[in-house]
């Protein structure tokens, strides 16, 4: 008999349109939409790469020159040279072609657009090179020893994919709500039949959150796989470790939609649907959905808030997983996230054990 | 007029949905005007990184050393110097880099002339990184240079605290465009709310009007074709004037008096234009939805698409090359366009306004022409 609902159950979820759609294709479209706008950001806002500028001689600097052919040569050049006159080069900046034009005068100026980073790279790299004249010092010092190792990527636009994941478990709000209604004698007529039913309940109960477990999980791993394989996302190189955060965590947006199934209030299915859509988004907009840095400034404020939203403690387990050296933070987000589950599902059982109805 | 007096009953039952969406708008509006940067200033300012610094050594050098970080950088209180911690900082961009100051910098300065004597976090390979790292190897350079002609190392700090104080002259030629203000954004993220809203409602309505046995019913009546479909189209006029309306109630509340300005009735004029190609590609979107269903999966990814891809979420000068040739097909490109116009325009022609309206115009048509193409496949099939 377990085995008879567990298939049913399963086949029911795979001809579930709207299921199969927030689950899976809206992730898959959602996350398709953020790597086409996102996919340049980095690369354009932070990464150190040769600057457009022009350099105008109204007087001969030749070290001026020096300098600028050293620091546009090379794998490690921060300015890329373009040559054109005044006239094109006002142009040019005006256009956004190039970030500044070093005026070579009496005394050698920068005109720029904006108060960019771009342009600050520039004004740092002209206040050295004056100030290395003024005391004829031309030899450089590396101070610095990089301490930071990590073996992932340190991109944060990743954590918005961790989001998605993260949004597409909790959707399994929808089976859990699905599960119960079609469970519960005076939410639907199917309800009614298998209250009557010999089988026992709990049988049913397990079967069919297994089953519905089983399923998010596939669609999970599915999204996963498009954003690892199609999208080419960087999750770090611990692969294997990131299918029981999407197994914790879709037990957690079943476990959540069968708590809210079995509430007294909303009553009907689209009341139910609209407080489980509007619970899920909030918590996936706490993780970073809609814009970045709102789990960082909830953990520096309200960490405990963290610590109870699945969304946010799943993405925390794969950003773990992705940038430290060590698992025990990871393995603290499982417990958390398979705690939040248990109790869900222990908050259900006592609103829905020996339900009996006089009539229905 | 039985026609539209339908259309605005099923829209009252709407109105639950349209609120929800009002207020899922100014959520993600007040997150991101939250994030509004200050107006350009007409003078140029070096941006100043965030940087962390933990001084180790308490000597007169480090303390000399942590003084001229902290006057070139904006000072970030980080909760405790571990490596989890600065990692989180680091990744969330809480900071761009944290400085410790080992113990025995003074002593090791000398002996490793200069190198390798400051523990640094951050990204590398970005800006921030390597702009950091330039402070500090400048300002090291130069106490090294006179620590070597024999003044001692404090006094040779003090002298490279002095040489840091030569700044370049900076001229800003004209404010940046990539700068917006709270109107801006507003308006922007219009754009996407205004496909939401006007799908939820505007489809739900037309596919309840679609249905065969109200379709076939409306048909076999005495009431003229071209009095429905002149019915319908007040409807739809109605629901854009009502949306319309009050996010424009909501801009005088939010922006407040930069919205009387001739920017703001080109904002305006602007998005009247969006609101006319949304009602339009709702009108054919309700002619090809048969299924409650696919209401919200289709306002979803069609609001999502425009958004990303047309500049609204993400500023046009951040998107790829190959990303622009599709946006360049997206009505919401052309909105943002507008917008971008309506927020830097000061002086000379408004005409530019009006290329961007007609092109949203052009698509609303091409909307409206696929809607009725549609309509008259769907009378062939059934006769």
């Amino acid at each position: 008999m377990f085995i008879h609902y567990f298939k049913y159950c399963f086949i029911t979820f795979l001809r579930k349109k709207d299921i199969l759609f927030w689950t899976l294709l809206f992730p898959i479209a959602l996350s398709s939409f953020m790597y086409a706008a996102f996919g340049n950001i980095t690369e354009t806002t932070e990464l150190a790469k040769p600057i457009p500028v022009v350099v105008i001689h109204h007087h001969n600097d030749p070290i001026f020159d020096q300098v600028l052919d050293v620091m546009s040569d090379g794998d490690n050049a921060i300015l890329k040279l373009k040559d054109m006159n005044e006239k094109k080069a006002l142009q040019a900046l005006d256009d956004e072609k190039i970030v500044g034009i070093f005026y070579v005068d009496d005394k050698i100026s920068l005109s720029v657009k904006g108060n960019n980073l771009k342009e600050s790279v520039l004004s740092t790299f002209l206040d050295e090179y004056l100030q290395k004249r003024e005391t004829m010092n031309f030899t450089n010092v590396y101070a610095c020893r990089d301490k930071l190792k990590t073996h992932g990527t340190q991109d944060n636009l990743v954590s918005s994919f961790y989001a998605v994941l993260a949004m597409s478990s909790l959707f399994a709000v929808f089976s859990g709500i699905d599960q119960i209604y079609c469970f519960q004698g005076n939410l639907s007529s199917l309800g009614a039949r298998r209250s009557i039913a010999p089988t026992p309940r709990s049988i049913i109960i397990l079967a069919e959150f297994l089953a519905g477990l089983f399923f998010q999980f596939l669609v999970s791993s599915l999204a996963f796989f498009y954003m690892k394989y199609i999208l080419r996302i960087n999750f770090g190189d611990r692969i294997l470790e990131i299918f029981p955060v999407l197994l914790l965590g879709n037990a957690c947006g079943l476990s959540l939609g069968i708590l809210i199934g079995s509430l007294s209030f909303p009553k009907t299915l689209g009341g139910k649907l609209g407080l489980a859509t509007s619970f899920s988004m909030i918590l996936s907009v706490a993780d970073d959905l809609c814009a970045p840095s709102v789990r960082i400034m909830i953990e520096h404020n309200y960490p405990i808030l963290n610590r109870l939203n699945p969304a946010t403690v799943m993405s925390d387990a794969l950003y773990s997983l992705n940038v430290y050296d060590s698992l025990n933070r990871y393995y603290t987000n499982l417990f958390y996230l398979g705690a939040i589950a248990f109790i869900l599902c222990l908050v259900s059982y006592f609103f829905i054990r020996r339900n009996r109805y006089a009539n229905i | 007029m039985p026609i539209y007096n339908l259309f605005l009953k099923i829209l009252r039952s709407k109105i639950g949905q349209l609120i929800t969406y009002i207020v899922i708008f100014l959520c993600i509006t007040m997150i991101f005007l939250a994030k509004v940067a200050s107006p350009s200033e007409s003078e140029y300012k070096n941006i100043k990184l965030t940087v962390a610094l933990c001084d180790k050594d308490c000597t007169t050098e480090s303390k000399l050393l942590s003084k001229y970080i902290k006057e070139n950088t904006e000072s970030y209180n980080i909760n405790s110097f571990k490596k989890e911690t600065i990692q989180d900082d680091l990744f969330f961009r809480s900071v761009d880099a944290v400085v410790i100051i080992p113990k025995g910098f003074s002593e090791d300065f000398i002996k490793k002339n200069g190198n390798n004597c400051i523990d640094t976090y951050s990204i590398s390979n970005t800006m921030t990184s390597n702009m950091m790292k330039d402070l500090i190897n400048r300002y090291l350079s130069t106490a090294l240079a006179y620590s070597n002609q024999g003044h001692s190392l404090s006094e040779s700090l003090s002298y490279a605290e002095k040489i840091s104080k030569i700044h370049a002259e900076v001229n800003l030629v004209s404010k940046k465009s990539s700068t917006f203000t709270m109107r801006y954004y507003f308006f922007s993220y219009l754009g996407y709310i205004f496909i939401c809203t006007a799908f939820i409602c505007g489809i739900s309505i037309l596919k309840v009007l679609n249905t065969r046995k109200l379709a076939a019913r409306i048909q076999c009546s005495s009431y003229h074709f071209s009095k429905k479909n002149f019915e319908i189209f007040l409807g739809i006029a109605t629901l854009g004037l009502i949306i319309y309306s009050v996010f424009a109630i909501l801009s005088f509340i939010i922006i407040g008096q930069s919205i009387f300005t001739i920017n703001g009735a080109l904002f305006f004029l602007n998005a009247f234009g969006y609101m006319v190609m949304t009602l339009s590609l709702a009108y054919f979107f309700g002619q090809i939805i048969k299924k409650d269903v696919y209401i919200s999966a289709v306002t979803n990814i069609v609001a999502l698409f425009f958004s990303f891809l047309g500049g609204i979420f993400i500023p046009i000068n951040y998107l790829g090359e190959n990303v622009l040739k599709i946006s360049h097909f997206l009505p919401s490109f052309w909105y943002i366009k507008g917008c971008e116009f309506a927020e830097n325009y000061s002086n000379g022609s408004i005409i530019q306004t009006f290329h961007y309206i007609g092109i949203e115009l052009i698509y609303a048509f091409v909307f409206y022409l696929a809607a009725v193409t549609v309509i008259r496949m769907r009378y062939k099939d059934e006769l």
